[in-house]
């Protein structure tokens, strides 16, 4: 291993450094003060910087110029006057979410409106952080940076030392708690209206959702609230896996559960959390068959249709 | 135990009187890879000098003949050095070098407080400032640095480990070893072992010992 002097900046190393120092500050502030909101902020942004550096710092490049990347390897462009410029926080963050599948949805939702307030206090006369109480948003920090703490081996500890830590994981609880109190409350809700109904009713609905859950659509699990078929929806993680199976190519992709709807009883429920709390939030896969043709081939066949409109019998 | 063995557990091994009439330096392409740092000889003589005699980025112009108190080397680089050979050419009987391995130097420091420490070199590097982790960690590997005199602590568990590292008296801790005969090497894991040096008195400011950076070990 080579010696080195200074640390890249947009290495893991450097950014989660000064995540943590950012982190400190903020700890420094009074909780209802618009410091301490606006310091998560920044801290989060760091964050997510580090995260996603630790696989290479060209993810964390601006790619709509190529010497941004080629900087972000270690090398020194030629360009004249060459600033190096890393990608808006906003892209990082969605880049987040496709390489790392314990980013979920929600924690991506929350970040995007968290750094959106440190920019609207940072360009604008407007004051985001003031009477932000912590209950909004605090839980979902913690969550968030626990996430992609631990996706690096790191953990709530490392950035907001031992007593924070603790504090944060009873906070992260009491979220947990409440989102499994608000979806119980809402299937048994779902259940007692269903239970209500008549017997024929139940039947017809029953044959419906059957009927309209299918596998295309999504994946078929049966209803916490009224037992019937239903269907989860989910995002993917991780790359798909390819095989040749009887000729056909068969695409399996991993996807993280993130959207519950039953078509009998109406029951619906958004968000990892809260599938998790209801015991939907096992992953599962997607499978797609494709022939070898329609998997390779390019749409040359679509060209020679170029410049007419759609099929139509002659009207 | 072996040479490697002794270097890898316990951060640094001796090799007494090891071709005392060969150059320093193919001794040390025998040993492993010479690290090649722009900024410095390749091959650098470490003499006694006083302290007035010395520019103050120098330990020796930080504490002339007296004590050099434990530290690795290059600790403000974001990677030092990771071995560091030591070799006799002239000897000095009664100059002792301290080695101490970093687990023993934090004993008694939380785990917590040794993971958050956080340092700033006291001067910018090639015009910045950065942040550095007392323990700095990847997948493969771990680098501890430490140094009083060229690292600031950038926050409070940084002054903890300081006061901890400070109060820690090299010619009383660790192994005490005496370079006294021409050749003998000691070669260090710069990552993992601090090291020092004691006072040098008047009738030892004749010694003599050249020190190279390797980047590899091949015992």
């Amino acid at each position: 291993m080579n010696t080195e002097k200074l640390p890249h900046e947009w290495s893991k190393e450097s950014l989660l450094n000064k995540a943590q120092r950012y982190a400190e500050t903020m700890l420094k502030q009074e909780r209802d003060s618009w410091e301490f909101g606006f310091w998560s902020a920044l801290t989060l942004e760091l964050l997510a910087r580090a995260v996603l550096a630790a696989t290479s710092p060209a993810l964390v490049a601006d790619n709509r110029d190529w010497d941004n990347i080629y900087y972000a390897l270690g090398h020194q462009p030629t360009t004249k006057k060459f600033k190096p410029k890393s990608a808006d926080t906003t892209d990082i963050l969605v880049r987040l979410q496709s390489v790392l599948p314990e980013f979920t949805r929600e924690m991506l939702s929350f970040s995007i409106t968290h750094v959106n307030r440190r920019n609207t206090e940072l360009h604008s006369g407007a004051l985001p952080f003031d009477g932000l109480g912590t209950s909004k948003w605090l839980s979902m920090f913690y969550a968030t940076s626990r996430a992609l703490l631990e996706s690096i081996g790191e953990d709530l500890p490392l950035l907001f030392g031992a007593a924070e830590a603790e504090a944060a994981e009873t906070l992260l609880q009491a979220l947990e708690d409440q989102a499994s109190k608000a979806v119980l409350g809402t299937i048994k809700a779902h259940r007692t209206v269903w239970e209500e109904k008549t017997e024929a009713e139940r039947k017809k609905l029953q044959k419906q959702s059957e009927t309209m859950a299918s596998r295309h659509w999504g994946h078929r699990v049966a209803c916490p609230s009224c037992s019937c078929t239903a269907l989860l929806h989910g995002t993917t993680i991780g790359i798909p896996t390819q095989s040749l199976e009887q000729d056909m190519i068969v695409e399996r992709q991993t996807m993280l559960p993130s959207k519950f709807e039953c078509l009998a009883c109406g029951l619906k429920v958004t968000g990892y959390s809260k599938l998790n709390s209801c015991d939907l939030g096992d992953t599962f896969t997607a499978t797609f068959r494709y022939d070898a043709v329609d998997y390779f081939a390019s749409d040359e066949d679509d060209e020679s249709y170029q410049g007419l409109e759609e099929d139509y019998n002659e009207y | 135990m072996n040479d490697c063995q002794s270097l890898i557990e316990d951060g640094f091994t001796f090799l007494p009187e090891l071709r005392p009439n060969a150059t320093t330096i193919s001794v040390a392409e025998s040993l492993g890879v010479v690290a090649s740092i722009p900024s410095m000889p390749t091959v650098y003589a470490i003499r006694p000098r006083l302290q007035h005699e010395a520019p103050r980025n120098v330990y020796s112009g930080n504490f002339g003949l007296g004590p050099f108190p434990f530290h690795t080397d290059l600790a403000h680089w974001h990677m030092p050095p990771r071995y560091i050979l030591l070799r006799c050419l002239h000897p000095a009987a009664q100059v002792c070098t301290p080695v101490l391995h970093q687990e023993i130097a934090l004993t008694g420091i939380s785990s917590i407080a040794v993971r958050r420490a956080l340092y700033q070199p006291r001067r910018k590097l090639d015009g910045r400032s950065s942040l550095l982790r007392l323990i700095q960690t990847t997948k493969a590997t771990s680098l501890f640095r430490w140094d009083d005199v060229f690292l600031n602590p950038a926050n409070e568990e940084a002054i903890e480990v300081a006061n901890r590292l400070r109060s820690i008296q090299p010619e009383r801790t660790g192994v005490q070893i005496f370079l006294k005969k021409r050749g003998d090497t000691l070669l260090l894991d710069n990552w993992s072992v601090l090291h020092g040096r004691s006072g040098v008195p008047g009738n030892s400011v004749n010694r003599l010992i050249e020190r190279v950076y390797l980047t590899e070990v091949r015992l």
